[in-house]
């Protein structure tokens, strides 16, 4: 198992690199780095209120979602392209505990990567002297909860990749229901605890459809 | 095992349901856009304004960006105003949480190197008492915090809070500053004519408190003053007051029964008597150069209405009142999906889904019904005929869905399942149960010719076995 880990982690590092990149470009433009302004479709300015009133919590968004969505292809759809998929259900392991260390692994390399510029961020925030604004640590909630709701993502783009389909058929289709599942528990109408059973519920519904694709599935 | 398999089978279904759902919302919704409704398109921009005298004008914005069209109150063309100011409605809902405040606003003081003035909610208390606090825009560090007492280098203890300042949970905090777009009348639209005249005391913030009190905080000089604490007060909003000594600022307060008007001193300049129809009512106020008060109220929006109902009252300071009816052409912007809302929710169940999170919750919070009863009979009622046609998609789809599995000779259970699953979800139903699984290939009986699944060793329909397949010497027994 420790062996399966390690072999997911070498090779998710390279998407890990990238997102790490585009996470520090965030968070240096967010801080005010002037160096990187050359770059294309970074926010225009720094927030008045960090994590609060400008466009961090939008793009941080988006690079979670597309973090997510590489990552659960990388995993699932790569194999199959290789013709890996054989030769890794083949080793002396059940093939659920090899899916479910995927998904673990998958799971624990988005939060810990997108955790990285919350923390980086807030630490220049919560430092006095700069930015002429107040700051709380509370105030990252927000970009918490994108953090943890991005695992529906995640679980969308596994899924998608692993089901046989056609990609211009419904290959794509778990990934598009992930999303709704995501806006649909996340509907204002509802207090926070409603909101997280529902992410809970949705996570478990996905990853019951990830162990069936998995368990029918014909690898040849 | 065959329930377990089952229920698998639903779980994926359900995802690819949903998926096939968000593409149906994106593909219909696009389509309803284009599509023709039964209700006659209404002009755009209608809106009305009123002159420094208090005249009202319809305005309607044309397709130049800068061309704008005036009529009268009875529809005629007039000559462009363009020699004129023009009045800012401030608005007065019944309660101040109705109020649109965003939250966390940066307060300039005006100063150079300005300083930005925020007010925060403190840690330590969970009913909402808050201070200023100030950094510079230059150096960054902290300027100071402003409570009730005026200004400190520390957090103000909590006898100097400003109590009661949260709205409500999670939003805006209420404050009001000229700087504020939603708190200034400044920022409405213009229809044309002489540029506003802006105030100088750009840099004072107005708080009002649970309590009743209103203060102002005068951010350059740092200090912080009672100026109200009479009459409890609904809402408040800042009014501009022209007059021939020049532009001030007013705050006007709301009470039950009148609204006063009052300076940055706490000095009233106007009482006026809200109309009695207006008293349960959120509306629009002005202040003509006379110092007569105009008050505008319009019916509930209603994204399926094409009219929308306003009715102006001018009120002068010794009470006398004046009243005038006007139906403005609005743009009804559910109408599309009340006539084709079976393309973007092609099932009964999403558009049912759609007409209670939406348009029930519509007529509750907007109060075009009392209840919740009779907000769903009228919803319901509205979309009728939009659900029989999703109905009858969910039939269709419930018809093919039932033909395949008798054609494939499915279960009992899954007859009676799937068939319910399609119903409810229609076309993204049957997208998610034809998709969902692996369909075995359909094969001709040599004895009956009857077609079926190829993955059984017998004909479902006439019992023959099938023969097994020639040998072609490679086969390998283990």
């Amino acid at each position: 198992m420790k062996a399966l880990a390690l072999k997911e982690l070498r090779e998710l590092r390279g998407i890990m690199a990238l997102a790490l990149v585009a996470y520090l470009i965030l968070v240096a433009r967010m801080i005010g780095v002037k160096a990187i302004d050359f770059l294309p479709g970074m926010p225009q300015e720094m927030e008045t209120l960090p994590f609060v009133s400008g466009e961090f919590l939008s793009y941080f968004t988006i690079l979670v979602a597309l973090f997510g969505m590489a990552l659960g292809f990388r995993q699932s759809a790569w194999e199959a392209s290789r013709g890996t998929y054989l030769f890794l259900l083949h080793r002396p392991v059940s093939r659920q505990a090899v899916f479910a260390l995927k998904l673990a692994v998958g799971v624990l390399v988005l939060w810990a990567c997108s955790a990285i510029p919350i923390l980086l961020y807030g630490w220049w925030a919560a430092t006095p002297g700069q930015h002429p604004s107040p700051f709380r640590w509370a105030w990252t909630m927000g970009a918490w909860w994108v953090v943890g709701v991005s695992v529906l993502v995640y679980l969308g783009a596994f899924l998608s990749g692993l089901r046989p389909a056609r990609w211009f058929g419904t290959r794509l289709l778990p990934l598009v229901g992930t999303v709704v599942l995501m806006v649909l528990s996340q509907t204002s109408l509802w207090n926070i605890w409603v909101q997280i059973t529902a992410t809970l519920l949705s996570a478990a519904v996905v990853v019951c459809a990830i162990r069936y694709v998995a368990s029918v599935r014909d690898y040849a | 095992m065959k329930t377990k398999k089952l229920i698998e089978r639903l779980l994926l279904s359900s995802l690819l349901t949903l998926g096939a759902f968000g593409v149906c919302l994106v593909i219909g919704s696009v389509v309803v856009e284009a599509l023709p409704t039964s209700a006659p398109d209404p002009d755009p921009g209608d809106f009305i304004a009123f002159t420094d005298d208090g005249d009202p004008f319809l305005i309607r914005q044309m397709e130049e960006p800068d061309q704008l069209e005036y009529r009268d109150l009875q529809g005629k063309l007039v000559p462009p105003l363009t020699a004129t100011r023009w009045l800012r409605l401030a608005l007065l809902p019944t309660t101040w949480a109705n109020v649109d405040i965003p939250p966390w606003q940066c307060i300039s003081d005006g100063v150079v190197p300005s300083g930005h003035w925020y007010l925060v909610e403190d840690d330590r208390h969970v009913d909402g008492r808050g201070y200023f606090v100030g950094f510079d825009s230059k150096s960054k560090r902290c300027l100071g915090y402003l409570g009730q007492s005026g200004y400190r280098q520390d957090v103000p203890p909590q006898d100097e809070l400003f109590p009661g300042i949260r709205q409500q949970p999670g939003v805006g905090l209420r404050l009001l500053s000229s700087q504020m777009s939603t708190g200034a009348p400044m920022y409405l639209q213009s229809p044309g004519g002489i540029g506003l005249e802006i105030p100088g005391d750009h840099n004072k913030i107005y708080v009002p408190s649970e309590d009743g009190k209103l203060f102002v905080v005068d951010l350059p000089a740092r200090s912080v003053a009672l100026i109200y604490d009479a009459l409890p007060f609904r809402s408040a909003s800042l009014l501009l007051e022209t007059t021939s000594r020049g532009a001030f600022w007013r705050v006007a307060l709301r009470t039950d029964e009148s609204i006063q008007v009052i300076d940055a001193e706490g000095k009233v300049q106007h009482v006026f008597s809200i109309p009695d129809s207006l008293r349960d009512e959120s509306f629009g106020i002005a202040l003509t150069k006379e110092g007569d008060a105009i008050f505008q109220w319009a019916s509930p929006s209603d994204s399926l209405a094409t009219t929308t109902s306003v009715r102006l009252f001018r009120v002068s300071t010794d009470g006398r009142t004046s009243e005038t009816d006007v139906n403005l052409a609005s743009v009804a912007t559910s109408r599309g999906v009340l006539a084709h809302g079976y393309l973007p929710y092609p099932a009964p169940a999403f558009l049912a889904g759609y007409v209670g999170r939406q348009r029930i919750q519509e007529l509750l919070r907007q109060r075009l019904e009392p209840s919740y009863r009779a907000a769903v009979t009228r919803a319901f009622h509205e979309f009728g005929v939009t659900l029989a046609k999703a109905g009858v998609i969910g039939l269709i789809c419930c018809f093919a869905c039932y033909r395949r599995l008798v054609r494939y000779q499915a279960s009992r259970a899954e007859r009676l399942v799937w068939p319910i699953f399609v119903l409810a979800f229609g076309l993204p139903g049957w997208i998610g149960f034809r998709f969902g699984r692996s369909w075995p290939v359909l094969e001709s009986c040599p004895a009956c010719a009857k077609q079926t699944p190829g993955s059984r060793a017998d004909c479902v329909n006439c019992g023959a076995e099938f023969q097994a397949p020639a040998a072609l010497g490679t086969e390998v027994f283990a």
